[in-house]
């Protein structure tokens, strides 16, 4: 080892240096990471440099030959103190050692630096083989040094020649980060993790900064800027709206802090399912990106929003591409439902056309906080649109329909039998399978006098109403002699003597097993199926239908009073056969040709006779 | 048409029409699988929602689809094998008719349908599941990525019957069919690490597992990510580098923090190992017993046996009575079609065999 060879100082021996390598999910942070040395260099230097004329600036080049990617800035560079006690001591923060000595005197400049975690540098060596730092203190009477490390435990440390103040970062570049020697992924690199910081960043000696420098929020026009930005950076025209945050006072029940909150929310147009949106945020700190795509931060009932935030009081994770989800995360959440609640009634109050559209647009979504929220209810109750029989309806247009009652089926409204039963109260029935809607219904109901509410399926008995055997027993006993299982009840509409119905998953037992009969599934898997099958255990009789008698309908109950058994035995087989054939897909084909027979067989009799 | 080139050109035909409805079901589909692990809930909502959307619009192929994600979210995101069999069983009855003669996602949800039975009951199910990846191997040969599956759960079926000589042959095979598919390769290292820690290869399993993770950072899939942590703490111990365990366990525990997230009962049945093969029977027990609270939820069947009949064994290293959970174990066989294959093992524990099974 010669003179200049010394040994890294790790804080926590081995798991540091194991957690850096695992920290980062791409290479490319290695860029953000030197950026934002670059740019808390230069912010010192406006602090501690008496030189009023000082204008901070970051160069970066590359040089696809010599396979390097260089970062300058000209801020207070390191002096060998520094360099030996912060650049190479992993897990050392200069910049948080300064921030905790400037915080005393002076908040607010504190609060412009951006390291922490003292892991930045490390994540130079995830693109490069070898990193030369050369840096010259603006403090007087420190010589240039240059710096150099290939990732072991090794650096070296030596004065060399120049008086430039500042820092320069050479990486020499691992073939597999070769893709940041291309211009345009450096510039793209760039824009994504430091557009808005404030200090100009130049590529190449280009003559203007690649990055904007400000965030749309701070632009002459915020509205026009914004808009722009959500074209340009999410693609998306013409957003419904935009709610501008800004600091927000949160109570924390002993106490009340002030959020420092910058940024906006938006709110895209109308989707196949509004759920699709993900309620996510892109995340500053301090002007550097973090991440995008957060999900947590916005509430549950917000996926239909999207925004970015610049918020200095989360902390992000030691990769920094996350951020912590602790006590201020909880705060900035809160701060951040009171805005987009706040913004949104301003909408809904101030521009009705627009949160129509918002309310029609994103429903599902908006259903089910409404639930949740008395106030927010009231607003939007009679705007939501929900899926009928007879296609979207708000619930006022609804109502005017039915008498003041809302009728509403659990199950996906499609099938036959559902949709014969709803209609047959002669109104159109509300799709509530989406599991928003029933609660809304149940609490739409309960706020608006006179309005009430009729489930039609499942066990509510509303479809099927139970009535007395007694009068109908001729009825019910020749069916039951007969094998077939029979109930008298009462349902609509009463032109319609009797229905069949089956239990849940018979209809899937009877296609499985057809299926299987005629071997229309490959063998391997017709075992598998068979024996899922098997493990259903249904027997034949539990996967049976019922039948109905309708005791509302007029030939019911005819046949019901009438004395000529032989006469009545032919009605009462056609109606059996008939309400099966309704019934359709539940019928195997031999029982699809007893229903015919049998059917022609009554009708034979009844024109003989 | 496999379902890749189907996907391309389902894509490039509703691009060229313009419709937005359906292109942004298909983003749907892709967009969900990048938060399936970390947020199943949503996920499952959100597929279930574009199903019914994909049927409405009358693209039945990419309702059947739309099933076979939610298949995976069901084993990846809830590890819930008992929704994922019934669900892969009504679609699979469904994916028979005619209508998806040419729906390449049928081929997909029938294997979804064995992957699940695999996971309920991979011993008893075994000769079907052989007939079904012959099948598969005989009429779906261009399905690269289906294929390579198949090869993948042989491989693992193998492992668990103890053929693990075998089972690295043919996890090896599969890994030439990934083609830098960071899915796959995420997916196969994962097997081949498990398969070389039942060989006791634990530097190769090392190897395997450290690509594996990279991986699943890669493609978000952090459960896996953190599994691979835990695999990586105890392999390490088993090898007797147990500095480098330590810095891997603590690795584990700090990703277990940043990311909150509950982990595989998989992986918590890897801590408890690795809290035995260090002598903390108290905390190897403690693991065991989430492990099993986990896969008594999930409905894999075989995995309760596996875990009762570790508790027992645990227990009874510990000096400590294991009647009950070997009784437990016994009970837990009344599910499972050869129960013999777990009884051997159970009468091992019960004869005061401590040593861990592989």
């Amino acid at each position: 080892m010669n003179d200049t060879k010394r040994q890294f100082q790790i804080y926590l021996p081995g798991l540091l240096k194991v957690l850096a390598e695992s920290l980062y999910s791409t290479k490319k942070v290695a860029v953000r990471e030197l950026l934002q040395n670059a740019h808390d260099s230069c912010v010192r230097r406006s602090i501690e440099s008496k030189d009023k004329s000082y204008k901070p600036r970051v160069d970066v080049w590359i040089d696809p030959v010599k396979r390097t990617l260089t970062i300058q800035d000209n801020g207070s560079g390191l002096t060998a103190e520094e360099a030996e006690e912060y650049l190479s001591t992993i897990g050392r923060s200069y910049t948080r050692q300064l921030g905790e000595n400037l915080s005393v005197l002076s908040p607010e400049q504190a609060e412009k630096l951006i390291g922490q975690f003292g892991l930045g540098f490390l994540s130079a060596f995830l693109m490069a083989s070898e990193v030369t730092f050369t840096t010259k203190s603006m403090k007087d009477g420190n010589p240039m040094l240059q710096w150099r490390s290939s990732g072991d435990i090794h650096y070296d440390l030596v004065p060399v020649e120049g008086d430039r103040i500042g820092s320069t970062v050479e990486l020499q570049v691992k073939s597999a980060a070769s893709f940041i020697l291309n211009e345009q992924v450096l510039i793209e690199t760039i824009q994504q993790y430091a557009d808005f910081l404030p200090i100009p960043i130049y590529v190449r000696g280009h003559s203007f900064p690649v990055n904007t420098l400000n965030p749309p929020w701070e632009a002459i026009d915020p509205q026009i800027a914004i808009r722009e930005y959500v074209e340009r950076a999410f693609n998306i025209n013409q957003p419904l709206a935009i709610i501008p945050i800004e600091d927000q006072v949160v109570d924390l029940g002993h106490d009340q802090v002030t959020i420092p909150l910058k940024g906006f929310l938006f709110i895209p147009p109308s989707s196949v399912a509004s759920i699709h949106e993900y309620g996510d945020l892109s995340i500053y700190i301090r002007h550097m990106f973090i991440c995008e795509r957060q999900r947590n931060l916005l509430p549950s009932w917000a996926k239909f929003v999207r925004g970015v935030i610049d918020c200095p009081y989360l902390q992000p994770t030691a990769s920094r591409e996350e951020i912590q989800q602790d006590d201020n995360f909880l705060s900035v959440q809160q701060a951040l439902e009171q805005q987009l609640v706040k913004g949104l009634r301003k909408i809904a109050n101030e521009e009705p056309k627009v949160w129509k559209q918002i309310v029609r647009g994103h429903a599902d979504v908006l259903m089910g906080w409404a639930v949740q929220d008395n106030e927010f209810f009231s607003q939007v109750a009679d705007m939501m649109t929900f899926r009928t029989s007879r296609g979207q309806m708000s619930l006022p247009d609804y109502l005017k329909e039915t008498d003041h009652t809302l009728y509403y089926v659990t199950r996906e409204l499609g099938s036959l039998q559902e949709r014969v039963l709803g209609e047959g109260y002669g109104v159109p029935v509300i799709d509530a399978s989406w599991f928003a809607v029933t609660p809304f219904l149940k609490k739409y109901a309960s706020q608006h006098q006179g309005v009430e509410l009729v489930q039609l399926d499942g066990e509510s008995g509303h479809l099927l109403r139970q009535v007395a055997e007694e009068p109908f027993a001729k009825l019910l006993q020749y069916y039951r002699q007969r094998g077939v299982k029979c109930k008298i009840v009462m349902f609509k509409p009463d032109t319609m003597p009797a229905i069949v119905l089956y239990p849940k998953d018979a209809e899937f037992i009877v296609e499985t097993r057809q299926a299987l009969d005629a071997g229309e599934l490959p063998g391997p898997f017709a075992g598998l199926v068979s024996d899922y099958l098997n493990r259903m255990n249904k027997t034949a009789d539990e996967i049976e239908g019922t039948l109905y008698l309708n005791a509302e309908s007029e030939l019911i109950r005819y046949l019901a009073d009438l004395t000529d058994d032989t006469l009545r035995t032919s009605a009462l087989t056609l109606i059996y056969q008939i309400a099966r054939l309704f019934s359709g897909r539940m019928l195997d084909t031999d029982q699809v040709a007893d229903a015919f027979r049998e059917t022609a067989e009554v009708i034979q009799k009844l024109v003989i006779k | 048409m496999d379902l890749l080139a189907w996907f391309e050109d389902y894509l490039q035909r509703v691009e060229r029409e313009g419709d937005q409805q359906r292109l942004q079901l298909f983003n749907t589909l892709r967009e969900t699988f990048s938060y399936a692990e970390q947020d199943p809930q949503r996920a499952l909502q959100v597929l279930q929602h574009s199903k019914q959307a994909a049927l409405d619009l009358g693209e039945d192929c990419l309702a059947l689809v739309f099933d076979t994600a939610l298949c995976e979210v069901y084993l990846m995101g809830l590890m819930d094998v008992r929704a994922m069999l019934a669900l892969a069983t009504h679609a699979t009855v469904e994916a028979r008719k005619a209508i998806y003669d040419h729906c390449p996602a049928r081929q997909y949800i029938y294997t979804r349908m064995v992957n699940a039975f695999f996971y309920t009951d991979p011993v008893g199910y075994a000769d079907e599941i052989l007939e079904t990846f012959a099948f598969v191997e005989r009429e779906y040969a261009q399905e690269r990525t289906l294929i390579q599956e198949v090869l993948l759960r042989r491989a693992l079926l193998n492992a668990i019957l103890g053929q693990l000589d075998t089972a690295r042959d043919q996890a090896l095979q599969a890994l030439a069919y990934t083609e830098n598919d960071p899915d796959l390769e995420r997916d196969t290292c994962l097997v081949i690490a498990d398969v070389m820690r039942r060989r006791g290869d634990y530097q190769e399993g090392l190897v395997y597992s450290q690509l594996c993770a990279d991986h699943a950072r890669a493609t978000q899939m952090y459960r896996t990510y953190l599994e691979q942590l835990a695999l990586q703490a105890l392999l390490y111990r088993l090898s007797g580098a147990e500095s480098e365990a330590q810095t891997q366990w603590g690795l584990f525990t700090v990703f277990v923090k940043l990311l909150q997230l509950d982990p595989y009962f998989t992986t918590l049945a890897i801590l408890s190992e690795y809290y035995e093969v260090g002598g903390e029977l108290d905390r190897a027990l403690d693991y065991n017993r989430q492990a099993l609270a986990q896969a008594e939820k999930s409905g894999c069947y075989y995995a309760i046996t596996e875990l009762w009949i570790d508790q027992a064994r645990l227990l009874g290293k510990a000096d400590m009575p294991n009647r009950e959970e070997l009784n437990a174990a016994r009970a837990s066989l009344a599910v499972l079609r050869k129960p013999a294959f777990y009884q051997v093992k159970i009468e091992r524990v019960e004869s005061g065999d401590y040593r861990r099974l592989i």
